[in-house]
């Protein structure tokens, strides 16, 4: 958002206090329906595929990417819409028909849970501490969005600004669990579609429309076709072909719509395996339409702002203040703080149930030598909910002073995609794959990605290396997976009965389970 | 802590590993600069077709399991085609 003070009209602060008002009070009527830990970490296993579609875009496209995703199209041109088009495509597909029926059967309420049973805890207790760092400071990276939006419109201070945020978003998190997120989120949704859908109108009537922009473009910018292109040659600065396709398209997004706890969770509270797999097809289908609200602005900020920015990011704040009028001001800010509050309250609820599941009854168990209490798990679960909002609220204005914490951490998720996917794949498509293999694979890959991200840019021809990183860190995950599992002991069949796709489809046993569910729907 | 990273941590693993991973990624590199860009929008629309065609190699029993009918519109096998062809579409449009 732009650094100097907006010029709000009153029916714009009228249109910002309804939307917050209106998500608070949604939210809490969710609160009546939690009655345990289900209830809170997976919504009584009770979601609908429409909700599943909604929310899993709202929590994927924050309050960051409606900033940087438009700022990138702005520097880099239409490739940055590679992200939302073939970086989701193909992988909600192979999550949808891959992935989420065995999440959902295994009933498990985290991925690494789920790896955890399937390969040992060595593996689930890794991806379980990476995720929880990684949605933490995001949670944080969040917050402090929030400071400088509500420094601009309102003009609060950094603790004013952090304490409304928390609170507006934790008294539905913490009180209504899952459900309220998820139903706050289609809300949201809708609210960010309106906004952004108006600033991309505004934008391309200001410039006379797609081929009106293009000329603007090429002849004040001196913009070459490439600018208008998806895929670049392998030697680009920008996004290459190559690891667009292969990096991106194949191993990282699958990665993150396979992988990624504050999207899958959703899924795990489908309330049907149907519902699971077509919540992610929905999500598909609206991700059609996230590179138009991004990008356009974008691409337009290049034609209409008379000099080239020195920071891209700015692009879409200066486009806000000079084409919104009144009114429509306070949609968009609205907008922008519907990316926010839904992606910070899905992390939020997320990062809770990782830490509860994957490290908390863990500890419980191996301790008392029994399960953790529901009403036990479901209170601790709401105070951790609420420390953690306290502790990214601490947290939240140090990004102003260094932006180096997020840096580190996105690295560290970017190296750990590759070798997650592989042993996720393995995993569940491969049923000779031991504990050992995964353990190793994971370590494996993971060196390799670092060394690479290290090295990289002395490698490989591109200036964005990230992808290249994924795509072989994958393979050389997959190889060390398949080497080690085949020097090691194959895990009984008990031990995978129902978390791999062969001992499901082969098993006469789980067959009939398949088939009773079937006739009984 | 920049400095300090930059001498002992990342200048001695470049100097120890770039000309190995050179001499891996490089002819790679090579190759996949030369293609035309029809190979590079070939695989692109491929990732798609892959996908649409694999998704119909699926048993319907599974695509249907949980859902509370078999009514035709709850086959996902063909909300999965509907999806993929705008994006066939845009990549035909703005890929090349």
């Amino acid at each position: 958002m732009p650094a100097e003070a907006s010029s709000l009209a009153s029916i714009d602060y009228a249109i910002i206090a309804t939307y917050m008002i209106g998500m608070m009070v949604a939210g809490i009527i969710y609160s009546r329906f939690v009655q345990s830990t289900g209830d809170f970490f997976l919504a009584g296993r009770s979601l609908p595929f429409w909700a599943i579609g909604f929310s899993i875009v709202a929590s994927d496209i924050g309050a960051i990417d409606l900033i940087t995703g438009s700022g990138a199209a702005y520097r880099f041109g239409v490739s940055q819409a590679n992200f939302d088009w073939i970086g989701s495509v193909p992988a909600v597909l192979v999550a949808a028909f891959v992935f989420v029926p065995y999440y959902w059967r295994a009933g498990v309420y985290t991925i690494p849970e789920f790896l955890g049973r399937r390969y040992n805890a060595g593996v689930q207790w890794i991806q379980a501490v990476i995720w929880l760092a990684f949605m933490t400071t995001n949670v944080a990276i969040m917050l402090y969005m929030s400071i400088t939006v509500l420094h601009i419109i309102f003009g609060w201070s950094t603790f004013t600004a952090v304490t409304i945020t928390a609170i507006l978003v934790g008294l539905y998190t913490i009180t209504g669990g899952l459900a309220a997120v998820v139903m706050t989120d289609v809300m949201q949704i809708v609210v960010m579609f309106i906004g952004t859908g108006a600033l991309v109108a505004l934008s391309l009537a200001e410039v006379g429309g797609w081929s009106g922009m293009q000329e603007i473009i090429a002849a004040k910018r001196g913009a070459g076709p490439d600018y208008f292109r998806l895929l670049l040659p392998h030697d680009t600065s920008a996004y290459p072909w190559s690891g667009v396709v292969f990096g991106l398209g194949l191993v990282m997004s699958t990665a993150y719509f396979s992988g990624n706890q504050a999207i899958l969770q959703r899924a795990l509270g489908a309330r049907s395996e149907w519902d699971a797999k077509a919540g992610m097809i929905v999500a598909g289908f609206l991700k059609l339409c996230i590179p138009l609200l991004m990008f356009v602005p974008g691409l337009a900020a290049r034609a209409i702002l008379p000099e080239d920015l020195s920071k891209a990011d700015a692009a879409v704040p200066e486009l806000v203040k000079l084409l919104m009028p009144a009114g429509l001001m306070g949609l968009m800010f609205a907008a922008f703080f519907a990316a926010l509050m839904s992606s910070v309250d899905s992390y939020l609820n997320s990062c809770v149930t990782m830490f509860m599941s994957d490290i908390y009854s863990k500890i419980y168990q191996r301790v008392k030598r029994a399960p953790v209490p529901d009403d036990h798990a479901l209170r601790l679960g709401r105070y951790l909910t609420a420390g953690l909002l306290l502790v990214a609220a601490i947290i939240a204005p140090q990004f102003a002073r260094s932006e180096t914490i997020y840096v580190v951490l996105q690295t560290t998720m970017s190296i750990f995609q590759g070798p997650t996917l592989a042993i996720l794949l393995l995993g569940i498509l491969w049923p000779r794959a031991t504990g050992w293999g995964g353990l190793f694979g994971l370590i494996a890959g993971v060196l390799l990605s670092t060394l690479l991200s290290l090295v990289g840019h002395e490698v490989f021809p591109s200036e964005n290396i990230f992808m290249f990183v994924s795509l072989y860190s994958f393979l050389f995950a997959v190889a060390v997976t398949v080497i080690v599992s085949l020097c090691t002991a194959p895990p009984s069949p008990e031990r995978i009965r129902g978390l791999v796709f062969g001992s499901v489809l082969r098993d006469p046993a789980s067959q009939a389970v398949l088939r009773e569910h079937l006739h009984n729907s | 802590m920049t400095d300090w990273f930059e001498s002992y941590i990342r200048l001695p693993l470049s100097k120890a590993f770039t000309p190995a991973l050179k001499s891996i990624f490089g002819p790679l590199d090579d190759f996949l600069i030369r293609l035309p860009p029809w190979v590079w929008l070939t695989c692109a629309i491929g990732l798609f077709v892959i996908a649409g065609c694999a998704v119909w190699t699926l048993k319907r029993g599974y695509v249907y399991l949980g859902a509370p009918d078999q009514s035709r519109w709850r086959d996902l096998r063909i909300w999965s085609t509907v999806l993929l062809i705008p994006y066939v579409l845009i990549y035909l449009l703005l890929g090349r």
